[in-house]
C-alpha cells in the first residue's frame, strides 16, 4: 500500500513537474494574434479560394464526364464488342486500384485531416 | 485549459466576422498546445496557420458536439501526424538534436528556461509526446485522444503510462 502510494506519489509529482515546464514555454512563447480585421479578410480570402476550386473541380469533372458518357453511349449502340471490351479492360485495371486504395486507407487508420 | 467559448454549432457561427474572431481567440490555444507537441517553434505555427485555414475550408462540419477547441487541437494534431508520416515516407527530416538544439536555443533568446525536464519531453518519440501533451497539458481523455489519433485508447493509455515512466526514472523525481 505504501509502494503504490509512494509510486502514484512520484507520478503526481512528474506530471505536476512537467505542467509547469509547459506553462514556463506558454510564457517564453506568448501569442500576440494579429488584428480581426486580418483575420477576416483571411477567412473572405480562404472562402473565395475554397469556392473557386469548388468550380474548378466540377468544372474538370464534367469536362471529363460528359466526352466519357458520350463516347460509352456512341460505343454500346455502335460497336458493343469494343463496348464491352473497353469495359473488360476498366474492370481489370480497375479494381486492383480500389483494393490498393482500401488498403493504403485501412494502414493510416481512415483519418480525414478534419474530423 | 479555459475555453469562453463553450459549444456553438456550426450554424451558430453565421457571418465571417464571427469565424474570423473564434479563430483568433482560439490561434493562441492551438499554437502552444501544437509547440509543446512539435517542440519546434516554426512547425508550431505552420501547424497552426493550417488548422485555421482548414477551419475556414470546412467550418460547416463542426457540430457543436464538443468544444470549438477540441476541433480545432484535433484538427492540428491530424495534419502533425499526416506531415510526420508523410516525413518518414519521404525519409527527410531533421535530425532530433538539430531540432531540439534549436527549440532550445530559441526558449532561452526568449527568456525562457531550458531544464532537464525540457530535454527529456523534447527526446521523447513524438507519437508518444503528443499523446502525453492532449493528456496533461490539453486535459482530454485516453478515448478523445484515441479519436484524434485514430488509435485505441489503451494505446494512448499505454504510451502515456510508459512515457511518464521513463521520465520519472531519468530524471529521478
Amino acid at each position: 500500500m505504501t509502494v503504490r502510494s509512494d509510486e502514484t506519489k512520484r507520478e503526481d509529482d512528474t506530471i505536476q513537474a512537467m505542467k509547469e515546464t509547459w506553462a514556463r514555454l506558454d510564457d517564453a512563447f506568448a501569442v500576440e494574434p494579429a488584428p480581426l480585421s486580418a483575420w477576416t479578410a483571411l477567412v473572405r480570402e480562404r472562402k473565395r479560394l475554397a469556392k473557386r476550386k469548388l468550380w474548378r473541380d466540377l468544372a474538370i469533372l464534367w469536362s471529363i464526364a460528359i466526352p466519357a458518357m458520350g463516347l460509352m453511349l456512341l460505343l454500346v449502340t455502335g460497336m458493343p464488342p469494343l463496348f464491352w471490351m473497353f469495359q473488360a479492360a476498366a474492370a481489370v485495371a480497375g479494381i486492383p486500384w480500389l483494393v490498393g486504395e482500401i488498403k493504403r486507407i485501412a494502414r493510416s487508420g481512415g483519418r480525414r485531416t478534419t474530423p | 485549459m479555459s475555453d469562453p467559448i463553450r459549444k456553438r454549432s456550426s450554424a451558430g457561427i453565421s457571418s465571417d466576422e464571427e469565424l474570423a474572431e473564434l479563430l483568433r481567440e482560439h490561434y493562441g490555444i492551438v499554437f502552444h498546445y501544437l509547440i509543446k507537441a512539435t517542440m519546434d517553434r516554426t512547425l508550431a505555427e505552420d501547424l497552426a496557420q493550417e488548422t485555421m485555414v482548414r477551419a475556414i475550408e470546412h467550418y460547416e462540419r463542426y457540430d457543436g458536439s464538443s468544444k470549438f477547441s477540441s476541433w480545432l487541437i484535433t484538427i492540428g494534431t491530424r495534419l502533425y501526424l499526416d506531415l510526420l508520416r508523410k516525413r518518414r515516407t519521404e525519409r527527410r527530416y531533421v535530425t532530433e538534436e538539430t531540432r531540439s538544439g534549436a527549440f532550445r536555443f530559441e526558449t532561452l533568446s526568449r527568456g525562457g528556461e531550458w531544464t532537464e525536464l525540457n530535454e527529456m519531453l523534447s527526446a521523447l518519440p513524438e507519437e508518444v509526446r503528443t499523446p502525453l501533451v492532449l493528456k496533461h497539458y490539453c486535459g482530454y481523455t485516453y478515448e478523445e485522444i484515441g479519436d484524434m489519433m485514430s488509435v485505441a485508447p489503451g494505446t494512448v493509455k499505454s504510451r502515456i503510462h510508459h512515457a511518464i515512466k521513463k521520465i520519472r526514472e531519468e530524471w529521478n523525481v
